[in-house]
């Protein structure tokens, strides 16, 4: 990364996490956390992380409607915060940055290198209170709850990672297309609450039974998988969200970026 | 040489026009005043002219390349507009540093330069969130010209400052126009566009108007 575009997104990062942000979500993140565990009495490592990740489902008859809150509140507080530093964003503050690295695109490249640590750092945190939460809670090794609930029967300890990894990088990967279908809709309106509000929208789509690649929510494609068996795996859930994420960033390096700028 | 060249700009937001045919020429050296009511348009001319907005119609260019074509942001111009934006918990040396490694065309020396020319101690640790508003005005205005730009954009440069800072850069604007600087300056106050300006324009509804000095 070349210095212009190393400064500007610590630029970003620095306008992003403040430390009012981190304690929101902190505070949020501990008690969905500790809530959920201990009320659906989890208390071992494999099964807080899977239950935390597997998603909320499809579909009004399979849909989890506790599951789809927790969601949108866990997957909200970053795009949230992401919102409002667009409409910061909108009001000039960073002019003085804009100007010196000279290029639209880098503008946006250089959020997106920014969003995407911030991304990062936000799921890490969120597995690290899983996992803090559920040795608080008794914390063993053993998937039991997980084998009650869903069709793991027999899985190796190995297997059980390998889908907590695969939940995890999914619910990652949705959150960053999340963000990017915010930019897409801040750029065609200006506007980040109704940008927000439309990406809430999309997952509350998910109640009409709509295709398994149906790119929001399709991080549920783990609780499929466990509750019905589906063929549609985890690396074609991560194709479909990297193809939409592709087609969005096209977007906008045709068209969004300019609009932002009108 | 022209260094900045408005043709024929417009510009509206949801139906509200706030510049119509805007045409404006800025030759090297020159320092031009635009005085306007609040609400007038200036700052959007400005940030037209630096590309952060698009106008509607028209064409820009700045240093004879057209804005939007040939270039998003122009080289060779430094900006101070819509009151300062900087890190609120570092402190202003440590702000304009931030900003200088952008481009890294400047040093430690230069920072310190350029902030003691608006009065400003580089070695002040105090955080940008504790500093008045004359101080951030200053900074914001010290960030301008720090990289020895060949065009200066200052919107409402004299708000916020008392009157020996007032004084200050008005003497300091004046300076930088005997450097050969190019400088557009929006103002309320007909005077300090009159001591600095070689040339006065003024918004009169939604057109930018020539107004002997």
């Amino acid at each position: 990364m070349n210095v212009k575009i190393r400064k500007y997104v610590q630029w970003y990062i620095l306008e992003m996490i403040s430390f009012k942000n981190c304690i929101i979500v902190c505070i949020v993140l501990s008690i969905m956390s500790f809530g959920s565990l201990y009320a659906n009495h989890i208390s071992s490592i494999p099964d807080a992380v899977l239950y935390s990740f597997l998603g909320y489902g499809n579909g009004s008859d399979s849909i989890s409607t506790m599951e789809l809150i927790k969601t949108l509140v866990v997957n909200g507080i970053p795009v949230y915060i992401i919102a409002s530093f667009l409409s910061e964003e909108n009001r000039s503050r960073n002019l003085y940055v804009t100007m010196r690295i000279k290029s639209r695109f880098m503008w946006f490249w250089a959020m997106q290198i920014a969003i995407f640590l911030f991304l990062t750092v936000y799921t890490g945190f969120y597995v690290c209170l899983q996992i803090v939460f559920s040795i608080l809670l008794g914390g063993g090794m053993e998937a039991t709850v997980m084998k009650e609930v869903y069709i793991i029967g027999g899985t190796e300890m190995q297997q059980l990672f390998m889908e907590a990894a695969a939940a995890i990088l999914l619910r990652w990967m949705e959150l960053v297309l999340w963000q990017m279908l915010l930019i897409c809709f801040y750029s065609r309106w200006k506007e980040s609450a109704s940008a927000f509000f439309a990406v809430f929208v999309l997952n509350l789509l998910n109640y009409v039974t709509l295709p398994t690649w149906y790119p929001i929510g399709i991080s549920s494609i783990q609780r499929f998988r466990f509750d019905f068996g589906l063929s549609f795996g985890a690396v074609k859930a991560g194709g479909v969200l990297m193809i939409c994420y592709l087609i969005c960033f096209f977007y906008m390096k045709l068209i969004g970026i300019k609009r932002i700028f009108i | 040489m022209e260094m900045i060249s408005l043709k024929n700009i417009s510009k509206s937001f949801k139906n509200n026009i706030v510049l119509e045919n805007i045409d404006l020429k800025v030759h090297e050296g020159e320092s031009v005043g635009i005085i306007g009511h609040n609400g007038s348009g200036k700052s959007v001319l400005f940030k037209i002219i630096c590309g952060m907005y698009q106008p509607d119609e028209g064409e820009v260019y700045v240093n004879q390349k057209k804005l939007g074509d040939e270039m998003d942001f122009p080289d060779q111009m430094g900006v101070f507009i819509d009151g300062p934006g900087f890190v609120e918990f570092y402190s202003g040396y440590r702000n304009l540093k931030f900003l200088a490694d952008i481009q890294n065309k400047i040093g430690k020396e230069e920072i310190c330069q350029a902030m003691q020319m608006v009065g400003l101690d580089s070695a002040n640790k105090t955080k940008v969130k504790n500093y008045s508003l004359g101080m951030k005005q200053k900074l914001g205005i010290a960030q301008s010209f720090m990289e020895n730009p060949d065009i200066l954009l200052l919107d409402e440069p004299f708000n916020a400052l008392d009157s020996k800072s007032h004084e200050d850069m008005i003497k300091l604007l004046l300076q930088l126009k005997a450097e050969g600087k190019t400088i557009l300056l929006t103002s309320h106050n007909q005077e300090d566009i009159d001591t600095v300006c070689d040339k006065k324009y003024c918004f009169d509804n939604h057109k930018l108007i020539s107004v002997n000095l």
